[in-house]
């Protein structure tokens, strides 16, 4: 269609911007970081928050790339072929998340991780003697000034972690838990998970790439036949992730559906990923019409779906809880309605749910390019925000308090990976040219 | 149906062999500036919306406004029995529209509810369904829709039907046969 892509081979043209674009990305991971490492002797408490922040930011896109290349051959539908090429450059960057992930077990068996250390032991003793706080489960917390040195600029009035006092109302729950809850467990399936998610993705990835060449549907054949077992596996890693890694932060505290919700958040961050990303390819003509309207469209339709989804799924969570108001229950929600987290609580609802619903729902916005792309760009905004807001509020209690350092680990561990990934572009076609659906996918039409 | 019965014109049938042709036969009664007409084919065929020139529907709007109504439904309702009628402490949450929250699974359900009837009954009436009868159903050519055969009707109350322009329109898109349906007059 475009001047620049002639050839109809649908690699990247001569000169394309796209081409130095992981450049950019990696010099945003150098300052990450360097910001990280400026986090890790300076705030060793806060850096612990701050990195699994930006890993597991940086993962949800994984776990959305993941469920998008899996169920598109679960369903051998053609309307995604075109798109599934960008979701499956995302799945060629999970060797950088699998390096972050390795460290961030290593950091948390060698305790210099402080994010778990009341169910991991770890320094947790001395943590408390630095910020004594008188804290009923429900009541507004006290804090008194220690005598002891801080560990920040704020560490006395806004202690982390858990007080001492708060660590003996849990210690019955925890001991029921030990047996799951323990260092050993959790680096061992930490290492199983990462096993999982390379080898889902190298096999997705690989095989795709690989059929560019030989145009063999044998691929196809084999990528779809495993796609159930695949599913399987990726559900459960997702699920369990989640419980490992976030929920533990709140080690007393459980909710089934966590692992849902994740899921939820993470398919609507990669359909919005996937349109900023598509609808950026299309302009600038390296994609010809591979990518066009109807496609953007039916990604803008499941992203509205799953963000629609995560919606539903989060409601839920809150309003058992709410309903039921039992303390131990309640208090992850009462950490996320205090110290300025409400604002961020209500921003969710708003950004998350009620303005993209309002502003999304309607054929003619979803078909509207540019529109489409600011719509998506707010719901990855508020991805980031969605998994900062599932971390931080048990490391930082005031809202935005060591941001800096978490704003860093987020650009040191996605500025790594997806100058990896758009490295990729420099070296695939950008949709998958022997796919064999690919020819009805890119006559892809949608009837009212 | 006795050989004596008045009979009166009723529609146009063309057939064609392709979709192909289908559509290249659609856009020239759609550029002939028909209404009453329509293409009948065996499984749904890519473009023949444009090629028909149909206007998007709708539904949509019918759906949205439903939803609405059954949100505000809801709202009313909840409002009028928990909080105005008979306020009722239901597991220590007050009797107010404080305890939204609670009431979100019925509003959510209401507005399903209520969309759910609105698209069915609202696409019910912009296809003008239920019908039993039709005289498209007089051919005996036209079964072969559900096999392989494709087929534009014209229908008489076509402010444009004349019984030989509307023909002589339909031979020139190239169909394998035309022919005048005609139904009984009661």
């Amino acid at each position: 269609m475009s001047a620049a892509n002639s050839n109809n081979n649908y690699r990247l043209s001569e000169g394309s911007r796209w081409a130095g674009l992981w450049k950019v990305a990696a010099g945003l991971g150098v300052v990450g970081l360097g910001i990280t490492a400026w986090a890790f002797l300076a705030d060793p408490v806060h850096f612990g928050y701050s990195y699994l922040y930006g890993f597991f930011a940086i993962l949800t896109f994984l776990f959305g790339a993941l469920f998008l290349v899996i169920a598109e051959h679960l369903t051998a539908g053609h309307w995604g072929v075109t798109t599934r090429r960008l979701a499956e450059f995302i799945l060629a960057g999970a060797p950088v998340l699998a390096v972050f992930g390795a460290i961030y077990l290593v950091l948390a068996l060698t305790g210099k991780v402080h994010v778990y250390d009341e169910w991991m032991g770890g320094h947790h003793d001395d943590e408390a003697a630095h910020a004594v706080v008188e804290q009923g489960l429900f009541g507004a917390s006290v804090a008194h000034a220690s005598s002891g040195e801080s560990h920040g600029a704020h560490g006395d009035l806004y202690p982390r972690g858990h007080s001492a006092q708060e660590a003996e109302l849990h210690h019955h729950v925890l001991e029921h838990k030990a047996p799951y809850l323990n260092k050993s467990r959790f680096f061992i399936f930490g290492l199983v998970y990462l096993l999982i998610w390379v080898g889902l993705s190298f096999f997705y990835y690989r095989r795709s790439v690989k059929q560019d060449e030989d145009h063999d549907p044998s691929h196809t054949v084999k990528l779809r036949a495993f796609a159930p077992v695949a599913a399987i596996l990726f559900g459960l890693s997702l699920t369990f992730a989640a419980f490992d890694w976030l929920m533990s932060l709140e080690p007393a505290w459980y909710s089934t559906i966590f692992g849902v919700v994740i899921f939820g958040g993470s398919a609507a961050a990669i359909f919005a990923l996937l349109i900023v990303w598509g609808v950026s390819l299309h302009r600038s003509g390296e994609v010809g019409d591979a990518i066009n309207v109807e496609h953007i469209h039916d990604l803008g339709k499941m992203m509205f779906g799953f963000f629609c989804f995560w919606t539903y799924v989060s409601f839920s969570q809150w309003m058992l809880i709410w309903y039921a108001g039992i303390p131990e229950e309640a208090v992850f929600f009462h950490k996320r309605w205090q110290g300025g987290w409400q604002t961020v609580s209500v921003m969710m609802i708003l950004l998350h749910f009620a303005l993209p619903f309002l502003l999304f729902i309607s054929r003619i916005f979803k078909r509207n390019l540019v529109w489409a792309r600011i719509m998506a760009s707010v719901i990855l905004f508020i991805h980031l925000v969605d998994v900062y807001w599932y971390v931080l509020p048990n490391g930082s209690p005031v809202v935005g308090h060591g941001m800096l350092f978490d704003v860093g680990a987020l650009l040191m561990v996605g500025g790594f990976f997806f100058a990896l990934v758009f490295k990729k572009m420099n070296d695939h076609a950008l949709i998958p040219v022997g796919d064999p659906l690919l020819e009805r996918s890119l006559h892809h039409h949608q009837s009212y | 149906m006795s050989e004596n019965q008045q009979k009166r014109p009723a529609l146009y049938l063309a057939e064609y062999e392709s979709p192909e042709a289908l559509a290249k036969a659609a856009m020239k009664v759609r550029d002939a500036g028909y209404k009453n007409w329509d293409c009948h084919s065996p499984y749904p065929i890519h473009g023949l919306d444009e090629a028909m020139g149909l206007p998007p529907t709708k539904l949509g709007i019918i759906s949205f406004i439903c939803a609405m109504l059954g949100l505000t439904t809801a709202v009313l309702m909840i409002w009028y029995m928990n909080v105005y009628d008979y306020p009722l402490i239901v597991g220590g949450k007050p009797a107010a529209m404080s305890s939204f929250p609670s009431m979100v699974p019925i509003m959510f359900e209401c507005t399903i509810l209520f969309t759910g009837f609105g698209t069915l009954f609202g696409m019910l009436h912009l296809t003008r369904l239920p019908r039993h009868h039709h005289p498209i159903f007089e051919s005996d050519r036209f079964e072969a829709v559900t096999d392989d055969k494709f087929f534009i009707s014209i229908e008489v109350e076509d402010p444009k039907f004349d019984l030989d322009r509307t023909r002589s329109l339909l031979e020139s898109t190239g169909p394998s046969h035309v022919e005048l349906v005609e139904e009984a007059v009661a």
